[in-house]
């Protein structure tokens, strides 16, 4: 280093930040790539907001009393038990509830509101039925085998793994184009050094990501409850920039080969990964990407340092590659 | 069109995404993924027993185990067996069903539900092995549609190709074949490996297998008709394609209730409902060959047609259009979710704070992906270095504070914030995200309050105010972001475009926030 000039690190910060930001520019200057880190959002939020607008009119109305259609030859009982239940009966041609001809009993639409009364009142007025029903408001407590995922965390986990499946593309695919085009080699020759050039151009499309799936995140949680919503965001962090870099990485050390062949390899590690977690959430809330899919089952995660640590290591493995890129 | 020079262009293609080791390993990843995903039977899982209080019949043993605490209750009453449960779910429901005498099926049977593979059965004879298959090949498509069109624009061979006397018709049909027909050989080895292990059923469905690969592959072309790189035509066939396919398969599977031909009506759909096992009856499944054939043929010539039309952009957002993107930006994430209210269903969680997070992201983003520039200004309107000391900044920060402060305590006294709307979840919604007064603006929330603070006076009061001058972007504010609170906002907005246009928006939001934060604790002691 000659008297007067800046220090090896600040060259180094400088380059890594201008690469960044010329990088990230160009990302977001994409009208596809714009397109797509709005999309998943757009569309969680607009089929959201369109059920929301749906549902009060499927439902049937309520207040007035919940009327039940039966056959004009319905047996007594079986009235007076409906009545019971505060139903209003319907005698008509196409009956809602009605006995078949080998004595089994149909309730049409079991997701209708009046369907539940009149099980019960089916069940306690005819005698041939082997059980009666009588509900109770008794909170039910979920059978950890069989607990269901929360449905904001299975939302979740499918729009993250989007992002990361979106992590593995550009950064294969920005690669392989940067390649081609020769602007990294362009990048690479400037006479500074060329690590903070590899560094810059992951750091970028990790954080241009990142923020977009944390809007995306937030957005989620501002509709349905979403436990772990700060976990949500690490992790998820983490994990695009684990993708990031598996896509750099092998489009990068790939030279000879186009974009296909990185591009699967890389969609298929990262799918494989959260499906790992969502499988065994043990193993998956120690590991990044798996993580997503440990946080999809409703399982709490370990603390993101391994998880960080080996996203560390997979970016720096990345820049190494990218630094040492040739062309095609 | 002439067949030789199609099948020219698909030869070519595939050698070209192929070439060297990338073929094999290509060829490779897909007998890896395809081969296990086709072959491997699933075992059949034990279904789960269900825990319930009280006596367990003999009968039942084998389903359901005792829990003294479980909220399903069992005794007899006049011989029969009598459940007090919330609700019955479907593997106690099945459990009960097995007791001997007749049963109340839930939903109406239809006359053909007893056929093996009729959509009317309870599984429809769905099976996942076979869409799990297609969106396995699908996804390995991503690269090569990539590659297609973007990939060659890129590499500049779009023009070689185009000066060979190749009509576009031909350049795009025969890219078509290469990838459709590689994907349904894939699929198809799967199949047959699934068939000859005995996981993979027979039926005439599978042979609907190449048309949705077809289909999907002629989508994917046509959505990277105008890529201009590689970035671009990777990402619109991932985002697109599935969510494309489950909504036109889950559109086939609601006609198919009504009549399995029906579903042969939807392009890709019906086709995938009958690759998927559901059987559609011979009039249906060829029906849903031709339709995905024949939206192919239509996307196939879209593409070629549109191929090289000049791309025509949208023009930019002009005022009006941009403050109504602003309002949705940061309306739909914080009011949104009062929608639940009005649908009458107040007990699905959502988080206000997530909400007004969300809604300063979005602004922010909105200002960032129009001109990011702005960012790098020091100066709201660029005017040269501020005036006087930095003491003096301090001061005027000081006093904007104060000014902002007075404008929300004053208006908060009169009662004007909120009062004048009628009250509902909307109002509540809008007082909790009130930045409003000292009523509105809890404590515990104040870290959230003051981002939304940064995100807005950053956009308002720094991009806006570039753009549109302080008085305009501060009328924008207050009916975007005020309209709960005219006064207290006319306030804030005069007090912090002025202290924007001196020193940026930074130190209009540092006024604001300050205003806030104390006017939330002195509320708070």
């Amino acid at each position: 280093m000659t008297a007067g000039a800046a220090p090896a690190w600040r060259v180094a910060g400088r380059v890594a930040g201008a690469v960044g930001a010329s990088t990230a520019r160009r990302l977001l200057r994409q009208r596809l790539v714009r397109r797509a880190l709005v999309w998943p959002g757009a569309l969680t939020v607009g089929a959201l907001l369109l059920t929301l607008a749906l549902a009060p009119k499927a439902e049937e109305p309520v207040g007035g009393g919940l009327a039940v259609a039966v056959a004009p030859d319905a047996d007594a009982a079986l009235v007076e038990a409906l009545a019971a239940e505060g139903l209003s009966v319907r005698p008509g041609e196409d009956p809602q509830l009605f006995a078949q001809a080998d004595g089994d009993w149909v309730i049409t639409d079991p997701a209708a509101p009046w369907a539940g009364p009149a099980e019960v009142a089916l069940r306690r007025s005819q005698p041939e039925l082997p059980w009666t029903w009588g509900p109770t408001t008794a909170a039910e407590a979920p059978s950890p085998a069989r607990r269901l995922p929360d449905p904001g965390a299975l939302l979740a986990v499918q729009i993250s793994l989007l992002y990361a499946l979106y992590g593995v593309v550009l950064g294969a695919a920005a690669t392989v184009r940067d390649r081609q085009s020769g602007v990294l080699e362009a990048q690479l020759v400037t006479g500074v050094p060329r690590w903070p050039v590899g560094l810059g151009r992951v750091l970028a499309q990790v954080l241009v990501l990142a923020l977009a799936l944390a809007t995306t995140l937030l957005l989620l949680a501002a509709f349905l409850a979403l436990p772990q919503l700060g976990a949500w965001v690490v992790h998820g962090a983490l994990g695009t920039g684990l993708a990031v870099a598996l896509g750099s990485w092998r489009a990068a050390v790939a030279t000879r080969e186009g974009l296909s062949a990185p591009l699967s390899q890389g969609l298929t590690a990262v799918t494989g990964l959260v499906v790992l977690g969502f499988g065994s959430p043990a193993l998956g809330g120690w590991l990044p990407l798996a993580s997503l899919g440990a946080l999809g089952r409703g399982e709490p995660v370990a603390a993101p340092l391994l998880a960080g640590l080996l996203s560390l290591g997979g970016v720096a493995l990345a820049t190494r590659a990218l630094a040492h890129s040739r062309g095609r | 069109m002439r067949p030789r020079r199609v099948l020219a262009v698909a030869w070519r293609d595939l050698r070209r995404v192929g070439a060297g080791r990338s073929g094999w390993r290509l060829l490779l990843l897909a007998a890896g993924l395809l081969g296990p995903a086709a072959v491997i039977p699933v075992p059949e899982r034990a279904p789960a027993r269900v825990a319930v209080a009280g006596e367990i019949p003999e009968a039942l043993s084998e389903h359901l185990v005792p829990d003294a605490g479980s909220a399903v209750r069992l005794s007899r009453e006049a011989g029969r067996l009598h459940v007090e449960a919330p609700r019955i779910r479907r593997p106690l429901r099945a459990a009960l069903d097995t007791l001997p005498g007749p049963t109340v099926h839930l939903g109406r049977p239809h006359p053909e539900a007893s056929r093996p593979g009729s959509p009317h059965g309870p599984w429809g004879g769905f099976r996942g092995r076979g869409v799990f298959v297609v969106l396995l090949a699908l996804s390995l498509l991503t690269g090569p549609l990539a590659e297609a069109l973007a990939g060659e624009r890129e590499a500049g061979t779009w023009s070689t190709l185009r000066v060979t006397g190749l009509t576009l018709w031909e350049i795009v049909a025969g890219k078509w074949l290469a990838w459709s027909a590689a994907a349904s050989v894939v699929a198809l080895l799967a199949t047959t490996g699934g068939l000859l292990s005995g996981a993979q059923p027979l039926f005439a469905g599978l042979l609907a297998l190449p048309a949705v690969l077809g289909l999907a592959v002629g989508l994917g072309l046509w959505l990277t008709r105008h890529a201009a790189d590689l970035v671009g035509g990777t990402t619109a066939p991932m985002r697109v394609l599935p969510p494309v396919a489950i909504l036109l398969m889950g559109l086939a599977w609601g006609l198919a209730r009504v009549d399995p031909a029906l579903a042969g009506l939807v392009p890709l759909g019906g086709a995938l409902l009958a690759a998927a096992g559901v059987d559609l009856g011979a009039g249906g499944l060829i029906l849903a060959v031709l339709t995905s054939l024949g939206a192919t043929l239509l996307l196939l010539q879209t593409t070629a047609r549109a191929i090289e039309r000049p791309v025509v952009l949208p023009p930019g957002l002009d005022t009006p259009r941009l403050l109504l993107a602003l309002a949705l930006a940061w309306w739909v994430p914080v009011v949104g979710p009062a929608a639940w209210e009005l649908a009458g269903a107040a007990e699905v969680g959502h988080s206000d704070a997530a909400g007004l997070l969300a809604g300063s992201a979005l602004i922010l983003w909105l200002a960032l992906s129009r001109d990011g520039a702005w960012l790098s200004r020091p100066r709201a309107n660029g005017g040269g270095v501020a005036s006087g000391s930095t003491v003096r900044a301090v001061l005027q920060v000081l006093a904007g504070a104060g000014l902002v402060g007075l404008g929300l305590f004053t208006s908060a006294r009169t009662g004007l914030p909120v009062a004048w709307l009628e009250p509902g979840a909307w109002t509540v919604v809008l007082e909790r995200s009130g930045l409003g007064g000292p009523a509105g603006t809890p404590v515990a929330g104040l870290p959230v309050l003051l981002t939304v603070v940064l995100a807005q006076e950053l956009v308002f009061r720094g991009w806006l105010q570039q753009r549109l001058g302080a008085l305009s972007a501060g009328a924008a504010w207050v009916v975007i972001c005020s309209v709960h609170d005219p006064l207290g906002g006319l306030v804030t907005a005069l007090a912090c475009g002025w202290l924007a246009g001196r020193h940026g928006p930074l130190a209009a939001a540092a006024a604001r926030a300050a205003a806030v934060a104390f006017l939330a604790l002195a509320a708070t002691v």
